[in-house]
């Protein structure tokens, strides 16, 4: 992983040069990418050299810190660890500094991947859980999206080994698109996303966002046809009992990576039909009874999050959980980058009032490089990810621990008992940005004794 | 506001109802319903099922009460990908 440091280096003529012309306000790149880097530090260039000094010693003169004047200089780069634990005192010799994040280097929308699909399998200790023989193997994965395109999971070496069941996906009505041909968009991100932490999960193509569903538009849907998706699911799940149909796998988990931006595309507040604020609902007692039936269901806790809220959050940043994805019944999830680091965007608790107040319930790995779903350099991002991620560890989970021995709600409940702290939390327990912390999957492995 | 086009509706019915059955019990023609969306089954255990139905064809609720119940709102949901900024304008799948 790729960690963000500070180093002290002796003076030199680059970066006097660099710091010259940061003071002067001109471009201080040129100089500065000139400048005799030690091994194991990548500079980074936007940020100048800053004099400071006779580093080391107790004060000094103002004007040693001049430019012209300075002993040493503070530069910015990023050294190449396994783990944050790891980061070198020194490199030749030369002083590390952490440059931890604060909020104005929050990773948001438009930040680069922070590490990619290796960072999130370590950080979730998928080697481990694949010792274990927790690899999603018999368990089905349900994506409720946009659709799969089998093709470029298959082209990915993650995700070479991706399958997804025809018989036991959905096809819209009104449309003939078959499972695992959808148009390369956000439902592949998802897939790979799963297949992360349950590389042997069986995926059910459920294109509920759908551009040409009925009622559908570019990057979205409506309700009621996730509603009937899910009718379907509970049909074949817990009601038909077909030998060819869902109950042929030992679990099933549904990967819900939508909601609802704001409040104005519901019915008004106070309305007994409306959808975000009312468990009531028929699509959410629909939810409450497939959790209850054995079925693990993830959703997004949503992008409204201060400081960094998607565009179409209007400005609101509290009480943005809502719908299903604020269910006591259902995994809220959380986004973190891959330095264990909160998302800028993601929601944070509690929820909208009148549903499950502590929300979300845990923090997944999200912003990375993953699926390159739209090329190099892009993140797989938003809540989507963490999400994704998170229901991919509960099918790793579930390959040994089956739904009628631990209930989703004993599971979910482990998850969130075994969550790490998240770095700068120093209470346990809920918290507004993280929940109960990050998900730890091989902690539950281990609670569990598989 | 929501899809403005159609909302959904909870009918009370012993048995699954079919699409006419589900009309008649709300007092409305066939071709009000969504017939791809059909007769969906929320919890047969208490006699529930749901249908989509035009919004300007939505029944009134009966002085007293009656075998069904609404309307709930389908309101558009989308995905959470990669958020968009006033600086950006995406790259997100989806």
């Amino acid at each position: 992983m790729q960690v963000p440091v500070l180093a002290v280096l002796p003076s030199q003529a680059p970066l006097k040069e660099a710091a010259a012309a940061f003071l002067a306000g001109d471009d201080h790149r040129d100089a500065l990418s000139s400048a005799k880097l030690p091994s194991g530090l990548a500079l980074d260039s936007f940020f100048p050299a800053v004099p400071v000094g006779s580093h080391g010693t107790d004060g000094g003169p103002a004007a040693s810190l001049l430019p012209e004047a300075s002993e040493h200089f503070a530069v910015r780069g990023t050294v190449d660890v396994d783990h944050i634990s790891n980061v070198p005192t020194h490199t030749e010799g030369h002083p590390i500094f952490s440059d931890p994040v604060i909020s104005p280097f929050l990773t948001c929308g438009g930040t680069p991947p922070v590490g990619g699909t290796a960072e999130v399998q370590q950080q979730l200790k998928t080697a481990a859980l694949a010792a274990r023989g927790l690899d999603g193997a018999k368990v089905a994965v349900a994506i409720m999206d946009t659709g799969i395109n089998l093709a470029h999971l298959q082209a990915q070496p993650l995700s070479r080994g991706a399958f997804v069941d025809i018989a036991n996906s959905w096809v819209v009505p009104g449309t003939t698109t078959t499972p695992g041909f959808h148009p390369l968009d956000h439902g592949t991100m998802c897939a790979y996303d799963v297949l992360i932490g349950a590389p042997k999960a069986t995926l059910l193509d459920y294109p509920v966002l759908g551009s040409k569903a009925p009622g559908g538009a570019l990057g979205g849907g409506v309700l009621s046809l996730a509603f009937k998706a899910y009718s379907q699911i509970m049909s074949s799940w817990a009601v038909s009992f077909d030998a060819n149909g869902l109950t042929k796998y030992d679990a099933l988990v549904i990967s819900n990576s939508w909601g609802i931006f704001h409040p104005s595309s519901d019915f008004p507040e106070g309305h007994p039909g409306r959808y975000i604020d009312n468990s009531r609902h028929p699509f959410n007692q629909l939810v409450g009874m497939l959790a209850r039936s054995g079925a693990d269901i993830v959703f997004a806790a949503g992008n409204c999050g201060s400081p960094c809220a998607d565009i179409s959050c209007s400005g609101l940043t509290t009480g943005t959980i809502t719908g299903a994805n604020a269910l006591g019944d259902v995994l809220t999830l959380a986004g973190c980058d891959t330095a264990d680091q909160r998302v800028g965007y993601s929601s944070q608790g509690p929820s909208i009032t009148n549903m499950f107040q502590n929300k979300p319930d845990v923090t997944a790995y999200t912003h990375f490089q993953g699926s390159l779903v739209t090329g190099t350099n892009t993140p797989d991002g938003g809540t989507s990810a963490a999400c994704a991620v998170a229901a991919g560890c509960v099918a790793a989970l579930r390959t040994k621990l089956k739904p009628a021995a631990t209930p989703s709600a004993g599971l979910f409940d482990q998850l969130r008992a075994t969550a790490r702290r998240p770095p700068g939390v120093a209470a346990a327990g809920w918290n507004a940005d993280y929940g109960f912390g990050i998900i730890d999957p091989d902690a539950v492995a281990q609670h569990f004794g598989v | 506001m929501a899809d403005p086009k159609k909302v959904l509706m909870t009918i009370a019915a012993d048995k699954p109802p079919s699409l006419a059955e589900a009309a008649a019990l709300l007092g409305v023609a066939v071709a009000d319903l969504n017939a791809d969306f059909g007769v969906v089954p929320i919890d047969p255990s208490q006699s529930l099922y749901a249908v989509e139905i035009d919004t300007d064809k939505v029944p009134a609720q009966p002085a007293g009460g009656g075998p069904y119940r609404g309307p709930f709102s389908s309101p558009r949901i989308v995905p959470l990908g990669t958020p968009r900024s006033k600086s950006s304008s995406g790259g997100d799948p989806g």
